[in-house]
């Protein structure tokens, strides 16, 4: 599909120097461990990603099911959920630090 | 056989409108920053208004030399660019162009442009890891910060007019607003709020641009790259400015419904209005800070999107 | 059934790969294939609704494992910075590896649509994976396991919160918010873990 935008490339140039950074000189290895503090964002993210998922079909049938039934169990879907939200949020892991 | 000639002939178009989406889209950024600067833009390369200035750009890239940088993982830094690319260009299968242009009606083409355009982030990681280069990696930790935060509103977002539709086809959705003369952003003016900020957040366009910011990070995940490969960045870039506000259009705007023009132009009037709204913003807005930037995302357009499904189902039972 | 044969095998073999890698990002990229292979199986099988679940959820998941490798196993690469290096074979079996991967969806997303309208057409039975459908098994006779899967993920959330709210009490709490990405609490790039253990050299010698 997209061979047609590689091979119009060419290397008129050759190597002369390895390319790097800022003009410095690096510092050690980019690869460091490195402490992710929004670590708890991706988690909570996982899981509300997989409840929009299911709000998909839900969304879908929504008109062709009995309303205020189906209304009634996607409340307590996401009430639930919900819940989980607040308590992130009072115990300030969504704040960002 | 068929079937694999016809897929060749989309992918062939695809691309071709991909090139010249960027091609366009460069020079009209430029030149609409410039005129928000109270400048020119560019103007002397030649072409009305300087507008081969992208053809000079892209000649420029590929003559430009290719290498790995010393201490980058290979195939991650070869494959990024093109796991980039390749959501961009699947997102276009199923966007409706017209009444009866689009290149592949799937029945559930919402979840595809939800599901392909994740990949983005994948892309992005590949690239910031492999590049064995902090800016990258800083970079690349940023925009996956940013994703994270503003999917779940972007999704959410369209799920009111989900609701109201019953179908996850886009070209049914977009049926459904012609057939009752009723574009979805009045109904569903919070979603379509939500919708926009969310999407821009999801491009990493400058209101929050703090993946690529480049007075901290020089350019973010794609530091590193140079030549075609960062052109491909830059064509995936611009190619899902306007697939996404192609899928906003669809979703709330009403996609090709318009009087007296055909379709797909209207299709590509309202695309284009929205690209030059997010451009209009990118070049009027400060960056935010990462923690108004997450608070923005988890404590207000989250909730925010959550009442706007439950309202409109309420409203829908009611009603 | 040829895409069958096909998708099966790059599944295995991704498979394979996750647990061979020897690099732990390697291994997740691995994983990406394998679970896309995944998909493209369900997309065969007229459950297209699933396949793209299964793309979009394990984006998300992978991730998250992405960012584990990062932040607790310290994947570094081995020293390869002593070659210049030009991309050679790389650079074609990239491009390769992703025109296979694009056009796998493409053939799966061909193959899933061309089917779909005459199953729908046929009746009620056929319309099997559809989001209709799943939507219908849903809230029908499974709206119970519906909502143990909330409960599931509000445990989720909890033991999530849990675990990240006793680990930054014993950090500083209270640091003003950053700009950068790097936290306050004690361990922006942390380059004094970075030992260079390979001499600095990594881009010194011009």
């Amino acid at each position: 599909m997209f061979v047609g935008r590689f091979l119009r490339r060419e290397y008129p140039e050759t190597e002369k120097q390895r390319a790097y950074e800022s003009g410095e000189l690096p510092v050690g290895d980019a690869r460091v461990r490195f402490h992710i503090s929004y670590y708890i964002f991706a988690l909570i993210f996982l899981v509300f990603d997989i409840e929009s998922i299911f709000l998909y079909p839900w969304a879908v049938i929504y008109l062709h099911l009995n309303r205020g039934l189906a209304f009634g169990e996607i409340v307590v879907f996401v009430v639930m959920l919900l819940i989980g939200w607040v308590y992130a949020w009072k115990k300030k892991v969504l704040t960002w630090m | 056989m068929n079937i694999l000639l016809y897929a060749l002939l989309k992918a062939v178009i695809v691309v071709a409108f991909l090139g010249l989406n960027a091609f366009v889209l460069i020079w009209a950024e430029r030149k609409i920053s410039g005129y928000i600067q109270r400048r020119y833009g560019p103007l002397r390369v030649g072409g009305p208004a300087g507008a081969l200035q992208s053809a000079a750009d892209i000649l420029k890239l590929l003559t430009k030399e290719d290498f790995v940088p010393g201490g980058a993982d290979k195939w991650l830094w070869t494959l990024a660019p093109a796991v980039s690319l390749i959501p961009a260009v699947l997102v276009y299968l199923v966007l409706p162009i017209g009444k009866t242009v689009v290149l592949q009606n799937l029945n559930i083409g919402l979840v595809f442009f939800a599901s392909v355009t994740s990949f983005t982030l994948l892309g992005i990681f590949m690239a910031g890891w492999g590049s064995n280069n902090k800016y990258s990696l800083v970079g690349a930790m940023r925009a996956g910060a940013q994703l994270f935060s503003y999917e779940i509103p972007l999704i959410l977002s369209t799920i009111g007019v989900v609701i109201a539709t019953g179908t996850l086809t886009l070209q049914g959705i977009v049926e459904a607003q012609a057939q009752h003369h009723e574009w979805f952003v009045f109904p569903q003016f919070v979603g379509f709020v939500v919708f926009y900020v969310a999407s821009l957040a999801e491009l990493n366009r400058t209101p929050f641009d703090l993946a690529e910011a480049e007075s901290e990070l020089i350019a973010g995940y794609f530091t590193e790259y140079s030549g075609i490969r960062w052109a491909m960045f830059a064509i995936a870039e611009y190619s899902n400015l306007f697939t996404t506000s192609a899928l906003g259009v669809t979703l709330f705007l009403g996609g090709w419904h318009g009087p007296w023009l055909p379709g797909w132009m209207w299709f590509l009037l309202k695309s284009y209005l929205l690209v030059f709204i997010g451009i209009w913003i990118r070049w009027t807005l400060p960056r935010v800070r990462i923690d108004q930037l997450m608070d923005l995302g988890w404590k207000f357009l989250f909730p925010l999107s959550v009442a706007n499904v439950l309202g409109t189902a309420l409203y829908l039972m009611v009603r | 059934m040829i895409t069958f044969f096909i998708v099966a095998a790059v599944a295995v073999a991704a498979a394979i790969g996750v647990i061979a890698a020897r690099n732990a990002v390697h291994s997740v990229l691995w994983l990406v294939v394998h679970l896309c292979s995944l998909a493209v199986l369900y997309m065969t099988l007229h459950a297209e609704f699933l396949g793209l679940v299964q793309i979009l959820i394990y984006a998300g998941a992978v991730m998250i494992l992405f960012l584990f490798v990062l932040s607790l196993l310290s994947a570094r690469s081995a020293p390869n910075a002593a070659a210049w290096e030009q991309p050679r074979g790389q650079t074609g079996l990239a491009i390769a590896a992703a025109a296979v991967v694009a056009a796998l969806v493409l053939v799966g997303a061909a193959v899933g649509n061309i089917a779909a309208p005459t199953q729908g057409a046929a009746g009620g039975a056929a319309a099997f994976g559809t989001v209709q459908t799943f939507g219908q098994a849903l809230f029908g006779p499974y709206l119970l396991p519906f909502e143990g899967t909330a409960l599931a993920l509000l445990t989720a959330i909890v033991g999530a919160v849990a675990l990240s709210a006793g680990h930054d009490d014993a950090a500083g709490r209270g640091l003003p918010a950053t700009v950068a990405a790097e936290p306050a609490d004690g361990a922006p790039i942390d380059v004094s873990h970075a030992a260079p253990a390979e001499p600095v050299a990594t881009g010194g010698d011009r």
